[in-house]
C-alpha cells in the first residue's frame, strides 16, 4: 500500500522537478534576453550555466529511490574484497560458523526426518496404529479382535490387522547362503491403507489370504534387486522360506520404512496374513501382539476415534471373557516414527543451539577485533562523506556475507556430517537413514544463517561504525585503542562463550554419566565371554516340539564339544529384553477372575541356562539332566517374583498353574502345574533402565506348548567369542545346510545395542561440547592475547619501572579470568536452570548433579586458566626496549 | 563535464542552501542567483546542481516547497526552511566553521 503510494507521489516528485528546471532555464533565457542577447544564444548560455540537465535530473530523482540493485551488488563487491583482504580473520570466522551452522543443520535434518517429514504415505496424516491396552501395558491387538474392532466401528476407512516375522529364506539367483530375512505377514488391505500399488504384477486376493492358499509372494523393489538382479520375467517364479516354495506374483515399491515395525532391517518379502490355521477362530481371541494399523476416515480426530474404538472394545470385553481389562488406544502412525527420539532431538538442538550461539559470540569478538583495527579506514570514510548508516550498512553487508559462506560451508558439513551419522548409526535408530538435507534443512540453514548474521554482526557493527571524522587524526593513525566500550562488549562475549560451553559440557557429563551408570549396573549375568546365535526350525521340516527338541539337544551337544566352547544353552529368552508374559496362579491361591490373574514372564530353556549365563542361584537347585520330558514339570523363579507372590516364605516347593498363553486357552484342557525347584538371581529382563518383571523359567522339553521354532543359542567360551563363529557355523551346517546362521552378536553387542538411544546422545552431545569447549577456548585466548597486544607499550613501560613480573602478569590475566569465573557462575546457573530439559533421558543420575556441576567447572575452569595463561607468559617475556623502540 | 568546476566537498552546497532559506524562502534559480552573488562569483557552483541538494533537503524534510507565482509573474517552486531545517542549520553552521577554520589552518601553515 504504502509502496504503491510511494510510487505514486515519486511519479509527482519527478514532473514537479521537470517542470523545475525547464522553468529555471526559461527565466535564465529571459533574463538574457531582456539584457538584448539574441534568444537561440541565450539558450546555449543558460543551458550551459546550468549543466548536463539529463545527469542532474537522473542524480536529483536518485535521491527519492531505493537503493538500487546496483548499489547493493556494490555493497557486496566490496564486501567480498574486505574479507578476502583477510585471509586469516575470513577463513578462522567462515569456519567457526560452518561449524555452529553445520551442526544445526544436521541435527535438524534428523529431527526433519523424524518429526516434521510428512510420512511417505498418501493420506499420511490420516494413517493410525491400534493398540490394545490392559493395566497401562500396550500391545497389538489379537487377529479377532482387530477384526472386530474394524468391522464394528465408525470411524475408520480401513483397519487392518498383520505382522512381520523373521524367517529363513534358501539360497535365491543372486545370493548364495540361506539367511533370515524378515517377512511381512499382510493382507492386500495393508498396501491399500498406505496408499501403495504394485509396480509390476498384483495385490493378494483375499482366497490367498486363507491359510493353505497363502503359498505366494510380493517382493520389494530393493529385495527383487538384490535376491534376484531385478530379473524382468520374476513373475510366476518362487522363492523359498522357511522351506516351502512361494509364487512371486508382483513387486511393490521400497515405500515402507525400517521404523514402521520398530525393527532394524526393511521388510523385503510379504506375503498373505496367514500365520496359522486358527489366527482368525475364536481360540486365537486371545494371541494378541499383531500389528494393526488403520485409515481413519478424513475429517475425523484421534480423539473421535480412540472414542469410538473403546466402545467397541468395550462391548467385546462384555461378549468375551478374554477381552476383560482390555481397552483401546489410538495413535497417529507418525508417533511411531519419533518413537522415544523427541526428548534426545530436543536436547541436541538445544545444543547445537548452544554451539552456535558460542560460534556467534566468536565470530562477533573477531569483528570487533578487526574493526579495531579497521578504526582509520572508518574515520576516512566517514571524513569522505559516508553517514553512519551507510557504514552500518556496509559493516552489516559483510557480516550477511561472512554468514551465507559460513552456511554454504556449513550445508557442506552437515552433508559430510549426515554421512558420518548413517555410517556408525545404531540399526535401532533406524530413523537416522531417513535423515537428508532437503529443501526444509536448506530453509533453516539459510533462516539460521540470517539470524546468524544479525547475532554476531549487528553489536560490532554499530560499535564499528561509531566513529567521527576526526578520529583518524586524534588516534595519530596508530591502530585504535579499541576503546573502553568495546573492550566491555568483547569481554561479554567471551563470558557468554564460557558460560554457554559450560552449559554444553554439563549437558554431555550428565548423559554420560548416566550411561556409564546404566552400564555398570549387575544384569545379573556374566556378560562377558557370551556368544549368541539366533536359529529358526521351519515347521514343514521340524513338525511339532519333539522335532523341534530333538535337533536343540542335538545341536547343543556339538556345540559343547567345540573346543573353546565352555557351556552352551538353548533358549527361547535372551537377556537384557524379553516379554513372553503369562497368566498364572499359586496353588492354593485362586484368583477370582482372568482380570485379575497375576501376569509373570514365562520362558522356557534348556537345563544349561543358568550355568551358561552364571546367574546366581539363591535358593533350592539348577535344572538337572533328570528333569526328564517325562517328569514333573518343575520351574525356577527370580528374586522378584519370589519377593512379589510369594513374601516371607520359602517359594521352593510351591506350585504355579499356568494358564498357556492365550492363543492356546481354548486348546489345552488343563493348565499345566509346575513345581518351584529353586529361586535365582533376578536378570535384567526389560531392558537396562527398569526393574526386572517377575520371571518363571520353565524347561523346553517339558512344556511343549511354548516350543516353537525360534529359538536363541547362548554359549559361554573360553576363548575370545568371535573366534568360535566359524566352528559353530561349521556345526550347525553338518546338522541341516538349509538354516541360516543367523543374528550372530557377542553378548558385550547386545548390551550395546539396548543403550543405543543413549551411546548416540552421549556421543554427539560430547561432539558439541567439544566445539563449544574450544570456541570458548579460543575466545578468552583471543582476548588476552588482543589485551597483550594492545598494552605493549603499558607493559612494557611498567617492566622498565621496575614492576614485579607477577603485577604485569596479573594485569593482563585479568580480563581472562573474570570472564571465566563469571562464565562459570552464569553456565552453572543456566545449566541449573535447564536441568528439566535432560531429565527424562538421566538414568540414576540427578540432572542437577553436584558431582557432574563441579567436575565439568573445573575442567572449564583450568581451560581457561591455561588459555589466559599461555598469552600472558608472552606479556612477560616481552622485551621491553625492542617493544618500546618499535613503536 | 563537471571539470571545468570546482568541485564542493560534500555537504557543502546543503549547508549554503539552508543558510540562504533561513533569511526568506526562495525559488530555485533565485537561490543559485543569490549565492553566487553572494560569494562574489568565487564559487563556480553548477548551476543544476542545486536540484539534487534540494531533493536531498526535500527527502530529509529540512526544506518544504510550494509552487506559487514570482514577481516576474513565473510560475515557480518556492522552497522554504522548515522547523527541523531551522534547527539543523544552527548546529551544523558552528561545526561547520570549526572545520574550515582548522582546514584554513592547516592550509596556512602549509604555506608557511
Amino acid at each position: 500500500m504504502s509502496f504503491l503510494r510511494r510510487l505514486f507521489s515519486r511519479r509527482r516528485i519527478y514532473a514537479d522537478l521537470s517542470e523545475e528546471v525547464r522553468a529555471h532555464i526559461e527565466e535564465r533565457v529571459g533574463e538574457l534576453v531582456a539584457g538584448g542577447m539574441p534568444r537561440s544564444e541565450a539558450l546555449t548560455v543558460a543551458r550551459r550555466e546550468f549543466g548536463n540537465v539529463t545527469f542532474l535530473e537522473e542524480q536529483a530523482r536518485e535521491v527519492w529511490r531505493w537503493p538500487s540493485l546496483e548499489s547493493v551488488l556494490m555493497d557486496v563487491r566490496l564486501a567480498a574484497r574486505m574479507l578476502r583482504k583477510a585471509p586469516v580473520f575470513t577463513s578462522v570466522a567462515v569456519l567457526t560458523l560452518a561449524l555452529g551452522i553445520g551442526a544445526n543443520a544436521a541435527i535438524f535434518s534428523v529431527l526433519n526426518a523424524v518429526l516434521l517429514r510428512p510420512l511417505p504415505f498418501p493420506d499420511a496424516d490420516r494413517l493410525v496404529r491400534v493398540l490394545s491396552i490392559k493395566d497401562g501395558f500396550s500391545t497389538g491387538p489379537s487377529a479377532p479382535d482387530a477384526r472386530d474392532l474394524g468391522a464394528e466401528s465408525h470411524t475408520f476407512e480401513k483397519l487392518v490387522v498383520y505382522d512381520t516375522w523373521r524367517k529363513n529364506l534358501s539360497a535365491t539367483p543372486t545370493s548364495s547362503e540361506p539367511e533370515q530375512i524378515r517377512v511381512g505377514l499382510v493382507p492386500a488391505e495393508y498396501f491399500e491403507v498406505l496408499g501403495m500399488r504394485p509396480i509390476r504384477g498384483r495385490l493378494f486376493t483375499s482366497e490367498e489370504n486363507r491359510w493353505g492358499n497363502h503359498h505366494v509372494a510380493l517382493l520389494s523393489t530393493a529385495f527383487w534387486q538384490t535376491h534376484f538382479g531385478g530379473e524382468r520375467e520374476i513373475l510366476g517364479k518362487t522363492v523359498r522360506i522357511n522351506g516351502e516354495a512361494y509364487t512371486i506374483i508382483g513387486i511393490v515399491p521400497d515405500t515402507v520404512p525400517t521404523w514402521m515395525d520398530a525393527r532394524s532391517e526393511k521388510v523385503g518379502v510379504f506375503t498373505p496374513f496367514a500365520p496359522d490355521a486358527e489366527v482368525w477362530s475364536e481360540s486365537s481371541r486371545g494371541g494378541r501382539g499383531f500389528t494393526t494399523i488403520g485409515l481413519l476416515k478424513s475429517g475425523v480426530t484421534i480423539d473421535q476415534a480412540t472414542a469410538d474404538l473403546q466402545a467397541v472394545a468395550a462391548g467385546l470385553a462384555k461378549r468375551y471373557p478374554i477381552d476383560r481389562g482390555y481397552g483401546v488406544a489410538v495413535e497417529p502412525l507418525a508417533q511411531s516414527r519419533v518413537g522415544n527420539l523427541r526428548p534426545i532431538l530436543l536436547l541436541l538442538m538445544a545444543a547445537v543451539g548452544l554451539t552456535l550461539l558460542i560460534a556467534c559470540s566468536n565470530v562477533a569478538n573477531l569483528l570487533l577485533a578487526r574493526y579495531g583495527v579497521r578504526q582509520r579506514e572508518f574515520a576516512t570514510r566517514t571524513a569522505l562523506g559516508a553517514g553512519r548508516s551507510r557504514l552500518l550498512r556496509q559493516l552489516l553487508t559483510e557480516s550477511v556475507l561472512l554468514s551465507l559462506v559460513g552456511g554454504g560451508a556449513g550445508v557442506a558439513l552437515a552433508w559430510l556430517g549426515i554421512g558420518i551419522l548413517e555410517r556408525l548409526h545404531p540399526a535401532e535408530i533406524s530413523q537416522l537413514e531417513e535423515a537428508r538435507i532437503d529443501a526444509r534443512v536448506l530453509l533453516f540453514t539459510f533462516a539460521i544463517s540470517g539470524l546468524t548474521s544479525i547475532g554476531f554482526g549487528v553489536l560490532p557493527a554499530l560499535a564499528g561504525a561509531r566513529v567521527g571524522p576526526a578520529d583518524a587524526l586524534k588516534d595519530g593513525g596508530r591502530t585504535g585503542s579499541g576503546g573502553r566500550q568495546r573492550r566491555v562488549l568483547r569481554q561479554a562475549l567471551v563470558v557468554a562463550e564460557v558460560a554457554f560451553s559450560l552449559m554444553l559440557l554439563i549437558g554431555a557429563g550428565l548423559v554420560m554419566k548416566s550411561l556409564l551408570r546404566l552400564r555398570a549396573q549387575d544384569l545379573g549375568f556374566r556378560e562377558d565371554h557370551l556368544l549368541t546365535e539366533h536359529l529358526f526350525l521351519p515347521e514343514t521340516r521340524y513338525p511339532g516340539p519333539a522335532a523341534i527338541t530333538r535337533f536343540c539337544d542335538r545341536f547343543a551337544e556339538r556345540v559343547r564339544a567345540t573346543p573353546g566352547v565352555g557351556d552352551a544353552t538353548i533358549t527361547m529368552i535372551l537377556p537384557p529384553s524379553y516379554r513372553w508374559k503369562l497368566t498364572f496362579t499359586v496353588v492354593g491361591r485362586p484368583a477370582s477372575d482372568i482380570a485379575e490373574m497375576p501376569t509373570a514372564n514365562f520362558g522356557v530353556t534348556d537345563a544349561h541356562y543358568v550355568r551358561t549365563l552364571g546367574i546366581r542361584l539363591l535358593r533350592g537347585r539348577d535344572f538337572s539332566e533328570a528333569d526328564t520330558a517325562t517328569g514333573a514339570r518343575v520351574a525356577l523363579v527370580n528374586e522378584t517374583f519370589a519377593r512379589r507372590f510369594l513374601p516371607n516364605e520359602d517359594p521352593v516347593g510351591k506350585q504355579i498353574d499356568l494358564a498357556p498363553p492365550e492363543t492356546l486357552a481354548a486348546r489345552t484342557a488343563a493348565a499345566p502345574r509346575l513345581t518351584i525347584i529353586g529361586v535365582i538371581g533376578d536378570v535384567k529382563n526389560r531392558g537396562l533402565a527398569r526393574n526386572p518383571d517377575p520371571d518363571i523359567i520353565g524347561l523346553i522339553r517339558q512344556n511343549p506348548e511354548q516350543n516353537y521354532g525360534f529359538k536363541s543359542v547362548i554359549v559361554r567360551t573360553t576363548i575370545g567369542p568371535s573366534a568360535i563363529v566359524p566352528s559353530l557355523r561349521r556345526e550347525l551346517a553338518a546338522l541341516d545346510p538349509d538354516l541360516p546362521f543367523a543374528e550372530v552378536r557377542t553378548m558385550g553387542e547386545i548390551v550395546s545395542r539396548v543403550t543405543a538411544d543413549d551411546r548416540f546422545t552421549a556421543l554427539l552431545l560430547a561432539i558439541f561440547a567439544g566445539l563449544g569447549v574450544t570456541l570458548a577456548v579460543v575466545g578468552v585466548y583471543g582476548i588476552v592475547a588482543y589485551g597483550v597486544a594492545q598494552r605493549r607499550r603499558e607493559i612494557a613501560t611498567r617492566i622498565m619501572l621496575g614492576a614485579p613480573m607477577t603485577s604485569v602478569m596479573s594485569l593482563v590475566a585479568r580480563e581472562g579470568l573474570a570472564a571465566g569465573v563469571i562464565g562459570i557462575t552464569l553456565g552453572l546457573a543456566g545449566a541449573l536452570a535447564a536441568a528439566g530439559v535432560a531429565a527424562s533421558l538421566l538414568y540414576g543420575v540427578s540432572p542437577r548433579d553436584p558431582l557432574t556441576f563441579g567436575g565439568c567447572s573445573l575442567v572449564l575452569a583450568v581451560v581457561v586458566l591455561v588459555a589466559t595463561l599461555v598469552p600472558c607468559s608472552r606479556a612477560a617475556t616481552l622485551d621491553p626496549f625492542e617493544t618500546l623502540r618499535s613503536d | 563535464m563537471k571539470s571545468e568546476h570546482q568541485d564542493l566537498f560534500p555537504g557543502v552546497l546543503e549547508m549554503m542552501i539552508l543558510r540562504t532559506l533561513q533569511r526568506r524562502p526562495l525559488h530555485g534559480y533565485a537561490l543559485v542567483r543569490h549565492i553566487k552573488r553572494t560569494s562574489n562569483d568565487l564559487l563556480q557552483i553548477e548551476e543544476g546542481s542545486l536540484y539534487p541538494a534540494l531533493q536531498r533537503l526535500l527527502k530529509a524534510k529540512l526544506v518544504a516547497a510550494e509552487w506559487g507565482t514570482s514577481s516576474t509573474n513565473r510560475r515557480v517552486r518556492t522552497y522554504r526552511l522548515t522547523k527541523a531545517g531551522a534547527r539543523h542549520v544552527e548546529r551544523a553552521v558552528s561545526s561547520f566553521e570549526r572545520m574550515l577554520e582548522g582546514i584554513r589552518l592547516v592550509l596556512a601553515r602549509g604555506e608557511a
